[in-house]
Formats: C-alpha cells, sequence, structure tokens
C-alpha cells in the first residue's frame, strides 16, 4: 500500500481490528521496521535508518500520544511535558511553552503528579508533552481509547486547535467515528490496504462509511 | 534526565534500601574487620611503649628449656643476683635493677574461691619502690615478709581493699598475706593490658616464684645520658656471655606488640573471610536485585526511548542509579564499620588483653623484661 500524509493535517486511520492501522503507525514512526517498501517523515528516510538515526528522529521530527497516557509516575506534570526537551539537552521555548499550556489548560496544575490528575489531564499533560517539542508529525495510538467522551472531545479539540492554528501535522489511530470526525481526512484501512478515504467527516458520513465497508467485506466473504 | 532517573531512584525507597543493604553489609565487614584489627593493634603498641618506657636495655637469661607457647607456660630462668652487679659495672650502665616477675601468683579472693583471668597472666613479683611507671593509688608497698601490694585489676577481680587478709598460691602451698597497698600506672590505668598482679617484697619473691632466694630472672638497666641504647646492649651482651638475652627496650616493645599483632593479624583473616562470604553473597543479591530493578523499570525506559532518548542515556541512567546505590550504601556500610569495630572494641575494652589467647605470649609487663623470652 502507499499512502501520504500532509503537512498542517490532521489525518485519522480508521480500520477493523486487525486492519492494520496500529502496524501502519509503528512504520511510520520508526518503531517497528519494514520489510519491503519506504517510509519518510519530511525529508527523512525512516527505513534503513540506525539505532542512532533513529534516536534522532524520535527526538527532532516525531512526537507520541498514547491510549495508557504513558507519564512518567514520579515526575511532575510540567516535568513530564519538558521531558523530551531535557533528554534532547535543549532548554524549552518559554514562549511556546506558554502557549501550549495555556491550549491545553493545565496553568495552574504543572505542579501535580500524574497520579494526582484526572484521566483527562493526565491525556492533556501527554499532548503537551508531544507539542511543546513541535516535531514534524504526532502520532496520536487511539488517543481517547480511555477517556470518556467529555474528555475525549476535550483532547480532541486541543488536537484540531493544534493544526489549524499552529500547523501542526497529526496521525491517529481511532475506532471511535466521532473521534474521527475531528480530523481534515479519514483513511479506512482492512486487511492491510487503504479501502477508502472521506475528507471534511462528520460523525456520521464516518459511520456510513464504516456500514458500507462492513457490508462490502461481508459480500466479499459470502 | 538525570533528574528523572534521580527521581524515580527516590520514588521507590523500599527498592533502593533492600539492593543497598547488600552493599552495607558487606562493605561493613570489611571495613570494620580492618578498623577494628588497626585500632587494637595501635593500642596494644601504645601498651607496650608504655611498658618498657622506662627500660633502656633488658636482661634475661636463656630459657634452658624451649618451651612451645602453645603447649605450656615457660619456666622462669633465674640467674644470680651477682649478674645486677655485673651489668652495673659496664660503663654507660646508670642504674640496674633486678626484678622477679613470672606468671603463676593466684589470689584467694573475698570470697574464698581464686580469681581466675582469661587470658592475661596473673605474674607474681618483687616490689620496687623507685618503679617509676606504678602509682599507688591507696595504702604503700610491701616491706614486711607478710605483706603485698596488688594492682587495682586484681584488686577489683578479687573484692579486696587495704587491711584485708588474703591467701597467695603460687609454687609454694598457700599462704596468707596483707594487703598493704594497690597500684595502678599513669592515665588512670588499672594495669597494662589486663594483667594481674600480685607484689612482693623481694626475698619473697624470690623463694615463692623462683623457688630460691638470691636469684632474679630480670634485670632493667637504665642507661646514662649520652649512652646510644645499642652500644650499652651490645656491651652488657659482650660482657654476660651467650646465657643471656640482651635487648633494648625498643626491640622488647616491637617484638612484644609485634607477636601479639601476628595473633591479631590471624584474627582479621578470620573477619575478612566473614566479610568475603557477606560479599560474595551479596553480589548474587545485588544482582538479582538489579535485574528485578531493570524489568521494573522497562515501561520507563521505553517510554523514555519514545520520546527520544538514546540507547547510551538509558545504560547511563541505570548506571546512575547503580553507582548512586553503590556510593551511598558505600559510605554508609564504611560508617557502620567503623561504628561496629568502636563497639566491639569499647566492649572488649573492659578486658582488652581477653583477645590473647596465647596466654603466656609476650605480655605487657611494667618496666622489666622477664617475659619477653616467651616472645620466640
Amino acid at each position: 500500500m502507499s499512502a501520504e500524509f500532509e503537512r498542517g493535517r490532521f489525518t485519522a486511520i480508521m480500520g477493523p481490528s486487525g486492519s492494520g492501522k496500529s502496524t501502519l503507525m509503528h512504520c511510520l514512526a520508526g518503531l517497528d521496521s519494514v520489510t519491503r517498501g519506504q517510509v519518510a517523515i519530511g525529508d527523512t528516510v525512516v527505513t534503513g535508518l540506525g539505532d542512532a538515526g533513529l534516536t534522532r528522529l524520535r527526538r527532532d521530527k516525531v512526537g507520541f500520544i498514547f491510549q495508557q497516557f504513558n507519564l512518567l509516575p514520579t515526575l511532575s506534570a510540567r516535568e513530564n511535558i519538558l521531558l523530551p526537551l531535557s533528554i534532547a539537552g535543549r532548554g524549552p521555548d518559554q514562549e511556546w511553552f506558554d502557549t501550549v499550556i495555556a491550549t491545553v489548560g493545565l496553568g495552574d496544575r504543572l505542579g501535580h503528579r500524574p497520579s494526582q490528575l484526572s484521566g483527562g489531564q493526565q491525556q492533556r499533560v501527554a499532548c503537551a508533552r508531544a507539542l511543546v517539542a513541535r516535531p514534524e508529525v504526532i502520532f496520536a495510538d487511539e488517543p481517547t481509547g480511555n477517556l470518556d467522551s467529555r474528555s475525549g472531545a476535550e483532547v480532541l479539540a486541543f488536537l484540531r486547535r493544534s493544526v489549524r492554528e499552529y500547523g501542526q501535522t497529526i496521525v491517529m489511530v481511532t475506532h471511535d467515528p466521532v473521534a474521527a470526525s475531528y480530523a481534515d481526512r479519514v483513511v479506512f484501512l482492512a486487511d492491510g490496504s487503504i479501502v477508502s478515504e472521506l475528507f471534511e467527516p462528520t460523525p456520521e458520513s464516518v459511520l456510513d462509511t464504516m456500514k458500507r465497508l462492513d457490508v462490502l467485506s461481508g459480500e466479499a466473504a459470502a | 534526565m538525570l533528574r528523572a532517573t534521580l527521581k524515580s531512584l527516590l520514588a521507590r525507597k523500599l527498592r533502593l534500601v533492600l539492593s543497598g543493604l547488600a552493599v552495607v553489609l558487606g562493605v561493613m565487614f570489611v571495613s570494620g574487620a580492618f578498623v577494628l584489627t588497626d585500632t587494637l593493634g595501635r593500642s596494644f603498641d601504645a601498651v607496650f611503649s608504655t611498658a618498657y618506657a622506662q627500660t633502656d636495655v633488658g636482661v634475661a637469661a636463656k630459657p634452658k628449656v624451649d618451651v612451645n607457647e602453645f603447649e605450656g607456660e615457660e619456666a622462669a630462668a633465674p640467674f644470680p643476683a651477682s649478674v645486677v652487679d655485673e651489668v652495673a659495672a659496664v660503663p654507660g650502665a646508670a642504674k640496674v635493677t633486678g626484678y622477679v616477675s613470672t606468671d603463676g601468683a593466684r589470689l584467694i579472693g573475698a570470697n574464698g574461691k581464686v580469681v581466675t583471668s582469661f587470658g592475661p597472666p596473673q605474674l607474681g613479683e618483687s616490689w620496687n619502690p623507685d618503679d617509676e611507671l606504678i602509682e599507688l593509688r591507696d595504702g604503700r608497698g610491701p616491706t614486711a615478709d607478710n605483706e603485698i601490694a596488688i594492682n587495682a585489676t586484681l584488686a577489683d577481680a578479687a573484692k579486696v581493699t587495704v587491711g584485708d587478709k588474703v591467701g597467695v598460691l603460687t609454687r609454694e602451698p598457700r599462704q596468707d598475706f596483707t594487703v598493704v597497698g594497690v597500684f595502678g600506672y599513669s592515665g588512670g590505668r588499672d594495669s597494662l593490658g589486663g594483667v594481674q598482679q600480685v607484689a612482693f617484697t623481694p626475698p619473697v619473691a624470690q623463694k615463692l616464684m623462683l623457688g630460691e632466694t638470691g636469684v632474679w630472672n630480670a634485670i632493667t638497666v637504665k642507661a646514662a645520658s649520652g649512652v646510644p641504647h645499642e652500644k650499652l646492649r651490645d656491651d652488657i651482651a659482650a660482657k654476660l656471655g651467650g646465657g643471656y638475652e640482651v635487648k633494648t627496650g625498643k626491640q622488647l616493645a616491637d617484638e612484644a606488640s609485634g607477636a601479639l599483632k601476628q595473633g591479631l593479624s590471624f584474627f582479621n583473616n578470620i573477619l575478612l573471610g566473614f566479610a568475603g562470604v557477606a560479599l560474595f553473597v551479596g553480589i548474587f543479591l545485588i544482582l538479582n536485585t538489579f535485574s528485578i530493578i531493570v524489568a521494573q523499570r522497562t515501561r520507563e525506559l521505553a517510554l523514555m526511548r519514545a520520546v527520544g532518548a538514546s540507547r547510551r542515556q538509558m545504560i547511563g541512567s541505570v548506571l546512575t542509579e547503580a553507582v548512586v546505590i553503590g556510593l551511598v550504601a558505600s559510605v554508609l556500610g564504611l560508617g557502620a564499620g567503623v561504628g561496629w569495630a568502636r563497639c566491639w572494641r569499647m566492649y572488649s575494652a573492659r578486658s582488652p588483653a581477653g583477645w590473647r589467647w596465647r596466654r603466656s605470649a609476650c605480655r605487657p609487663r611494667r618496666s622489666s623484661a622477664p617475659s619477653w623470652s616467651a616472645c620466640w
């Protein structure tokens, strides 16, 4: 399969379990290596990068948001957000840091440990962590999978804003048609290939497409 | 990065304590063993240099029969009192004193039982009023044949004071004496190294300890000012001939403490053996703990990798944890070892010579050199 994800856009990848969406994202992010073909982020060819190269890629070009938040429990929210920068040995851009914090609405919770934050707040910390290093692309793996609909909506709204206002590029894997409707474009996967695409989706149009694909695959199976 | 590592370290205190404990114990054993034997050795040095402080040259007869220290008491080797005059005739000898001092004077205490000793000898001696090391605590020195002075250690052990009538067992059957004096040593010490001493008048000491009157078993010589001790030693040795051992006070002190230190090094080796076992077990404990730590941290390390930490930073983070634990635990172990050694030393200070399982080995002796023949 071949796919492109445009800079400055919010793309969702959808598909039933086992359709290869997570595999696709891991390959894109350099977490898994591809056996054939080529992956590139911006000017950087990910395929064939060594350990040092992948480290540099993760440090400078890629941000992650996980379903499980994956914050370090021993660090405060502020330290968690600044972790990628401190690992890379860079100081934060204070203005950008303040902007990000204001956008995620965590100004008064920066000194708290993750265990003192709600799930939605933890995920917003994780988003801020991904954003603060200004990567070329952020990969989000089911970012709302562990959140109730309201917290999920907050996180998604925030992700969309970061794309619209700051030109961030985001690729998100999700099951949820509502979550997918926040994206600019939805890519549907089935059995490892792209079967459909939607632009400017709404929950309804996503759901329709999913139903249609279900019928198609059911017919194919029959 | 460093901060994240340290914070995660501090957040898991129990883990920290348990992995540190293995290191602490191992280090404590090793450092404690070294500190203990070293301080003991140094205190024995001090005891012996005091004991021989007034002796410039010591003379003793060579024992007629060589007795292995481990097999039994050495036999005192008496020599005629005329030897004192011979030594005094050597140019450079300012003051020559003959002594009796051998093991085997057992006092019968207030409870009617013989006072025992755990290692230190029970010396029977001739009283010398000019002895500069001795400080009379109470009463006076013996002047009559039925009078004795005892040192404070013995007085404590026997629970007797000046004026008491006590029995003393020697080579002869029990004889009764009156305690007329209790003496100690400079610096408030009750004895040198826990030795028990009974001081008789010289004729009684000769009779009871050496079997006949008119003999000594040791001579101390004070050199005239400006006379080198070594020269005096050689002159005396030349005059007396081969039947006598002549040594300078420094030689005597060194040999006595050297022999004791040999015993101490044996003790040190035992302690180090324990320390070795502790460390050997500790190695597995530490190895195991660290593999558990790394397994526990896998998630954390994976996340660090995902947000851009390099392999080197990860290894550095694990190593930092190891170094911090190792360093802190080593310092704690060192402190614990020193403290442990000090406690043991304080406990053993009550009977410092209790360390000496070699009963007849080189006992510290006031100002004379009677027993150094046992040092060979």
